[in-house]
């Protein structure tokens, strides 16, 4: 079931009609699709595929995870079986090892504060230092916003399902390592959007209609314009790490008026907001059901992917070491606890319950992506999901072999049905660097990469 | 016999450096007597190799001495397993090396320096608040700050994100719209949503003789009209067997005043003209019938049968921009004539920034505010103008960061001026920016006179405003709001419920800060606070309504914060109690020593299986007990666990029991320094006696809020001043704050230097290993 909050009053009766027959609901794209993309048929398809990367906390049981047989004949394990129908798009890639997130020397090698690392550690490969200023890398979806998002009025879009600083631990730790995924810099995380109104207000802008949404543009460029120029002139007496505070608001200004300028050039041209869009309702607050706020992500992913407003989407699933409750899923214990199986063998199959569980969730992004038709195929064909965990066996708070999926057409550029073994003690950072090969990316090196995973 | 060498060169360097190492007599022999077994630097215990460090300067590794003084004091050092010093030998140490420690410093201070800081969102909703008498929902408009040191006002961790950015420029445009107005901005749509749970009684802020449904305060731009929506749940049909079937009617009351009235089969929907500027509403049902008796049914047909939202659409044909409050407070003069106007725009938007920023506005910003309101008034007149400037105000870093001017030697402590001070003690206590008395006060630099300092704190303490202290320090430092994400298997414990436990350990942290009451209250209060919900929960009789109470507590549960449902729920897994998590609770939010993390490998999923009822065998504490009799386990676990048993006889969701699966719950356990308890009130006597350390972390942790960033080894010499001085008033919290506003940290500033992390370091943490590319084997 699909939530009603998006509901509106002139959603047409014949889309939950035309939806009943169908698997899903698709509420937002249902109801905005259409309007929103008037003009976008024009829209020139990306050469190079839309990238999502989903993050879930905790590992799995990976013996419910990895297939026994490697290349193209492999057998789908109990927790991937929810993926058959995609296996022509599905890539299982075994083995990888993310060591940032353990220790360094003189670290406490306990393990426990793995969990403060593995998030932050994920996307970026890189080391999250202690203390109360984040400090770590940049993340693989922002480098690639910064080399495949520039066309795009927004370069990448972060989601989240938990509300961020939910499960802060180590007091040692900011909590920004736990909240997102998604690094600019080494110091600057990308905030995790859990409301669907505010992704929404990101894409769109905020107003109701084009025309205060165009006036609110004309504003907050000026705005932007004259801040720029007057932090250009300050002169005050700060110091010097204020400065370079100052500095990093000041680059945050030209980018948003770069955005800004790209979005109006694009509304304009492209007519995405024509006078059918009009009255379109902007999704309202937090869905309460787990699997009704998942779905309405990804319809906003989906939704943005399509009208080429970004090409690259994170969204953290969980946050590190939650302990939510997932009452659908059959199984009782919270997420953190349950990952602690204490080697016994009810629990890990108990695990295994909720890894299924959750991969049947993201089953329901393909089945949105699959639905959209785009040149000779669809979205599904025109992206790549990256979905996985920093860590394998959480129990053990280890981060070798991790489960790690690809899914999608990738424009053609990687070959699916495989499960793939790859050498012990590759780095996760080298099938980033594969990725980035693939999409024409030349990277000397990236986080702790120490080659290239041809993939 | 390297041991007795490295011994004697102690000894002798001591001997050399009298003033600034340890002495060596019984100081240094304390800690050859207790610490060097371990602590040395072939065992490097716990990273920390004493026998090095005392025979170096005090001040070269005060950080470690401060570690030191902190270890033993909680006597969590040395480990209960080995031979301690006596209590009277402990505590002289501990003196003499913290007297030496404070000396030093006070010939070199430090005061340390944050990151310009920037408002979080919390902050800059109350500003807002403040400055323009606007009430906005920062949620709507921001993403959420991170959380550093337990807070999210820290500095360092409070970066700038292009969806940051992107975020203050919609807020700046949209909040001075609906400040001061616009007629021709469009309609939008806000939905309200009641909280899940019964609806089956009043709701506190509801009309008597009403049940359920949803109270909210909504800003409504501009005289006009309004549609009102309401979505519900539940219907006459599905209950028709049910002896309660029948729907009551619903109400919509706006400001007191019940405007409309909807029969049960009538279409939820109105339109209804409304003035501009906030309004109290509340949707509720019109209790008809509420028989006897029938209680239980009635409460679980409420439970489906609910008004779960309201949806605001409008304005619709709007009349006018209306005389709101934040219309009044921005309009401080109108112009009659229009070579008035620009005059009268000067005044408002000097007025305004002067606020926002905390300080008088340089003749530039003046220009650039005046040339913003030049470009509205070709748009739209002399308002549009208004509306311009304020937009460009919200958007200015003076008024997103508080500036700090750098001392003038860039190598030393300086005195930060009134005006930053002001802006301290306003985000320290309110939240938000200063207001008009204290920041005149900062501009006629009277604020920095002792006397002037202490009656604005009072003043400030004495303000509603204050109650920002509970929220976003208090509730922040003892964990609560992870209540919010705690989603226990017990079906009892639904939304209602949860935002009782957090009122109530709301309303006596209020009653006990802002109250001015000794601190330890906070763990022997005889009484709380709880509603009918809360009540039930509790098994206490006779409690009814929506509203809460204060009740003497001690015939019912223990006193104080121990016995909230609140702290006993979040420190449990969803399905049983953890007394490892109630045991860490106490140690970090009560006497201040965090455990270290766990090793490798550790159980942490204990699962109340069915006992064997002859043994116990299963039962968490049986299962806890062999976990430490692994010795590895043990040096921290029995510290933690014994803490954490003696709260036993409280359930995963905060209720009292005296069965824990069938078997008698056992609250006996023994402290780490030997101490016996029976029971959780005599764990709580014995952290009374400890009341020294709860005061310590209470004060590191308000410091730490205070400054916005961590309290730092250089630091705790003020710490230390502030304790001593507060120590004679009971740790009130009157006390404890002056002790803040008037020491080094929060009055001084230092070079900053000393915080940065060059990138260098970054290298040196992620160099790649240069091993064979690897390749996929097919």
């Amino acid at each position: 079931m699909t939530a009603k909050f998006l509901t509106k009053k002139y959603l047409p009766r014949r889309t939950f009609l035309r939806g009943n027959g169908t698997l899903l609901g698709l509420p937002i794209l249902d109801a905005m699709l259409p309007a929103l993309t008037v003009g976008a048929e024009k829209l020139i398809i990306p050469s190079t595929p839309r990238i999502t990367c989903i993050y879930m906390p905790h590992g799995a049981t990976m013996r419910h995870w990895t297939p026994k047989e490697f290349g193209k004949n492999f057998n789908f394990t109990p927790i991937l079986s929810p993926l058959e129908p995609y296996r022509s798009y599905l890539n299982i890639i075994s083995g990888l090892t993310n060591t940032p997130v353990g220790p360094l020397e003189g670290e406490d090698a306990g393990g426990a504060q793995n969990h403060e690392r593995a998030a932050a550690a994920f996307l970026t490969a890189a080391h999250p230092i202690a203390g109360s200023r984040p400090i770590v890398g940049i993340s693989f979806d922002q480098l690639l916003a910064t080399k495949l998002g520039q066309e795009t009025p927004q370069p990448s879009l972060e989601l989240a399902i938990e509300p961020s600083n939910n499960t802060c631990g180590d007091v040692n730790f900011t909590c920004s390592y736990r909240s997102t995924i998604s690094w600019r810099s080494d110091s600057v995380g990308m905030p995790m959007e859990n409301n669907p109104q505010l992704v929404f207000e990101r894409l769109f802008g905020s107003g109701t209609t084009p025309k205060q949404r165009s006036e609110q543009r004309i504003q907050s460029a000026s705005l932007l314009d004259s801040v720029r120029d007057d932090l250009q002139r300050l002169n005050m007496n700060i110091s010097t790490r204020d400065r370079a505070i100052l500095d990093d608001f000041l680059q945050e200004v030209r980018e948003i008026e770069r955005r800004i300028a790209l979005l109006d050039s694009r509304l304009n041209e492209e007519s995405l907001e024509s006078e059918k869009s009009q009255n379109i309702d902007v999704p309202q607050g937090i869905p309460i059901n787990f699997e009704d706020h998942v779905n309405t992500m990804f319809d906003l992913q989906v939704l943005a992917f399509k009208t080429d407003l970004t090409r690259i989407t994170t969204l953290m699933l969980a946050g590190e070491g939650s302990n939510v409750r997932y009452p659908r899923s059959g199984v009782n214990e919270g997420f953190h606890n349950a990952s602690h199986h204490s080697n016994e063998e009810k629990n890990k199959e108990q695990f295994a319950v909720l890894n299924t569980y959750h991969i049947s969730v993201l089953k329901g992004f393909f089945d949105r992506l699959a639905t959209i038709p785009e040149g000779n195929g669809t979205l599904l064909d025109n992206s790549l999901t990256l979905y996985g965990s920093s860590m394998s066996d959480a129990n053990e708070h280890n981060f070798s072999p991790l489960p790690i999926l690809l899914v999608g057409g990738a424009n053609g550029l990687i070959e699916g049905g495989r499960h793939l073994k790859v050498a012990d003690q590759t780095p996760l950072a080298n099938l980033y660097m594969g990725l980035l090969n693939k999409f024409g990316i030349n990277q000397l090196s990236f986080g702790n990469s120490n080659g290239i995973l041809e993939i | 016999m390297k041991m007795d060498r490295l011994g004697k060169v102690v000894t002798l360097t001591v001997l050399l450096i009298p003033l600034f190492a340890l002495k060596a007599h019984a100081q240094n022999d304390l800690l050859e007597n207790y610490c060097f077994e371990c602590h040395n630097i072939e065992d490097y215990s716990g990273g920390l190799a004493l026998d090095i460090l005392a025979h170096d300067d005090l001040l070269t590794n005060a950080e470690q001495w401060e570690k030191v003084i902190v270890k033993l004091r909680s006597g969590m050092m040395p480990p209960p397993s080995k031979s301690s010093p006596s209590p009277s030998e402990r505590q002289e140490f501990i003196e003499d090396l913290s007297n030496k420690l404070d000396t030093l410093w006070s010939r070199s201070p430090r005061a340390g320096a944050p990151d310009l800081h920037r408002m979080n969102r919390k902050e800059y909703q109350n500003a807002i608040l403040d400055l323009l008498d606007l009430p906005i929902q920062a949620a709507d408009y921001f993403p959420s700050d991170s959380v550093s040191e337990g807070f999210d006002n820290i500095a360092a961790a409070l970066t700038v994100s292009p969806t940051l950015m992107q975020a203050y420029v919609t807020a700046a445009t949209t909040i001075s719209q609906l400040a001061v107005g616009d007629i021709n901005a469009g309609t939008s749509t806000t939905i309200y949503r009641s909280a899940s749970g019964s609806q089956a009684s009043q709701l506190d802020e509801n009309p008597i003789g009403t049940r359920g449904g949803i109270s909210t305060t909504h800003f409504f731009p501009l005289d006009g009209n309004y549609d009102f929506t309401i979505g519900r749940t539940g219907s006459n049909a599905a209950f028709s067997l049910s002896p309660v079937g029948v729907t009551d009617p619903i109400e919509l009351v706006i400001d007191g005043l019940r405007v409309a009235y909807f029969d049960p089969d009538e279409a939820l929907k109105t339109r209804l003209q409304v003035s501009a500027g906030p309004h109290s509403i509340q949707i509720s049902f019109v209790k008809t019938q509420n028989p006897r008796g029938v209680d239980d049914l009635y409460s679980v047909w409420a439970d489906t049968n609910s008004i779960r939202s309201v949806t605001i659409n409008g304005p619709y044909s709007p009349v006018s921009l209306g005389d709101t409050p934040s219309r009044q407070k921005i309009f401080t003069c109108i112009p009659h004539e229009s070579e008035n106007e620009s005059v009268c725009a000067k005044s408002i938007l000097t007025n305004l920034a002067t606020r926002a920023f905390g300080n008088h506005v340089n003749e530039g910003s003046l220009e650039t505010l005046m040339n913003f309101y030049k470009n509205g008034y070709e748009l739209g007149g002399f308002e549009k103008g208004i509306q311009y400037g304020l937009a460009r105000i919200l958007i200015d870093p003076q008024f997103i960061y508080r500036f700090e001017q750098q001392s003038e030697n860039s190598e030393k402590i300086g005195p930060l001026s009134s005006t930053e001070v002001a802006s301290r003690l306003a985000f320290f206590l309110w939240s938000s920016i200063p207001d008009d008395s204290l920041l005149s006060a900062a501009i006629d630099d009277t604020l920095l006179e002792p006397a002037t300092l202490t009656k604005q704190v009072s003043r400030m303490l004495a303000d509603p405003k204050a109650e920002a202290l509970i929220d976003n320090f208090a509730m922040g430092w003892l964990g609560v709001n992870q209540l919010q994400n705690f989603n226990p298997t017990d079906e009892a414990f639904d939304n209602s419920l949860r935002k009782s436990m957090l009122k109530e350990t709301k309303l006596l942290l209020k009653d006990i800060l802002l109250g001015n009451k000794p601190l330890i209250h906070l763990i022997t209060a005889d009484y709380t606070y709880v509603n009918e919900r809360l009540a039930q929960h509790y098994s206490i009789p006779n409690i009814r309504g929506s509203h809460f109470r204060r009740i003497p507590i001690k015939q019912h549960r223990n006193s104080g914060i121990l016995g909230h449902g609140s702290i006993l729920s979040l420190t449990s897994a969803p399905n049983r109690t953890s007394p490892v998590l109630r045991g860490k609770w106490i140690l970090e939010n009560i006497l201040g020593s965090a455990p270290p993390p766990p090793p490798a490998g550790v159980e942490v999923n204990l699962t109340e299986s069915t006992p064997e009822r002859s043994n116990g065998e299963g039962s968490i504490r049986i299962q806890l007990e062999k976990h430490r009799s692994d010795p590895s386990c043990a040096s921290c676990h029995d510290i933690i666990d014994p803490l954490g048993f003696a709260l036993e006889n409280y359930d995963p969701v905060g209720r009292l029991r005296a069965l824990s699966n069938g078997m008698p719950v056992d609250t006996k356990s023994t402290l780490w320094d030997g101490t016996q308890i029976l029971n959780s009130s005599e764990l709580i006597d014995a952290l009374v006696i400890r009341e020294e350390l709860f005061a310590e972390n209470f004060v590191r942790k308000l410091l730490t809020y205070a400054l916005g960033r961590k309290v730092e080894y250089y630091d705790m010499p003020s710490v230390r001043n502030i304790i001593k001085n507060s120590a004679k008033d009971d740790y009130r919290f009157n006390s404890v704050i002056l002790g803040i506003v008037e020491s080094l940290p929060f009055l001084y500033r230092g070079p900053d230097t000393l915080n940065a992390v060059t990138s260098s370091k970054i290298e040196e943490y992620n160099i790649p290993n240069k091993s064979e590319i690897s390749r996929v084997l097919r």
